[in-house]
């Protein structure tokens, strides 16, 4: 319980309110860019990243923040809060 | 000059090596040489063990340092890896409570695992514990949480924890593209076609 505190304190503190987030599964954990959905350089940005990794396989979730279920974006959307783009599945 | 080892056989299936000890101890120094094994007979285990001697290294001061100096570079190398490790699967750790719900935080905190509702309905549970890893984590089960079958498909070069995020948001989300993927460890694909 004391870990998911601080997650949401973390949570907080990387997206500041009126801003939507990428998060890129990596080694890192996760890469995030979030941008300004007003901010026409933002958007051209997060929607360069976004079709950058669609072409390398990327699949691309739409996660709203008070909703855990997501779904599959296959178009760059500009009103989605937050997208989380994980590397493609291999059969193990 | 080098030395032969010449093993003996006892038939041409069933072979017996003689460990020359005496030989070795007449050799001034087995610790810096070079060993050849040579086929010398028309079956497979026919072959002659060389050794060829050769002079011992001599290492300066210098050299010394310098291996010290190299040591400790691996051990600060080795100790970097492991906080990058730490902070990356902290961070993917917080990723993957942000998108559990509330239910699935209790279960993955308390049991190390977490159930999760597929796109077609079908229920699966994913195990997430440091021992599983993400190599056949993810069970079908029914209802009454009897494994169906054993699944595998994960991203590769991830944080644990993402792996096992991107495994949640596939079930959910695409639960067919998951199935196509996915090698069957345990059970079959009918069995998956018909639950």
């Amino acid at each position: 319980m004391r870990v998911t505190t601080l997650v949401a304190e973390t949570t907080a503190r990387d997206v500041p309110e009126g801003r939507h987030v990428i998060a890129v599964l990596d080694q890192s954990g996760d890469t995030r860019l979030v941008w300004d959905p007003e901010n026409r350089d933002d958007v051209k940005t997060a929607k360069k990243m976004f079709d950058d990794l669609k072409a390398k396989g990327y699949v691309a979730y739409a996660v709203e923040q008070k909703e855990a279920r997501g779904k599959v974006v296959t178009k760059f959307d500009p009103a989605a809060q937050k997208l989380i783009m994980t590397p493609p599945l291999r059969g193990g | 000059m080098p030395y032969n080892f010449t093993p003996t056989y006892c038939s041409t299936n069933t072979l017996t090596f003689y460990t020359p000890t005496y030989l070795m101890t007449n050799v001034t120094n087995l610790s810096y040489g070079t060993w050849t094994s040579q086929l010398v007979g028309p079956y497979q285990f026919q072959y002659v063990d060389t050794f060829v001697p050769q002079p011992r290294p001599v290492y300066s001061h210098e050299d010394f340092l310098e291996r010290e100096r190299l040591a400790q570079h691996a051990r600060e190398q080795a100790a970097l890896h492991q906080e990058k490790t730490r902070v990356a699967r902290f961070r993917a750790r917080s990723l993957l409570l942000e998108v559990l719900d509330d239910h699935q935080r209790r279960e993955y905190d308390e049991h190390k695992r977490f159930h999760v509702r597929g796109s077609r309905g079908r229920r699966y549970c994913v195990v997430a514990d440091d021992r599983v890893g993400v190599v056949a984590n993810v069970n079908v089960v029914d209802e009454a949480g009897k494994v169906l079958a054993v699944l595998c498909a994960h991203p590769s070069g991830l944080p644990l924890e993402d792996s096992w995020t991107a495994q949640k948001l596939a079930l959910e989300c695409d639960e067919e593209l998951f199935l196509a993927t996915a090698n069957v460890h345990r059970g079959a694909v009918p069995a998956l076609v018909a639950a």
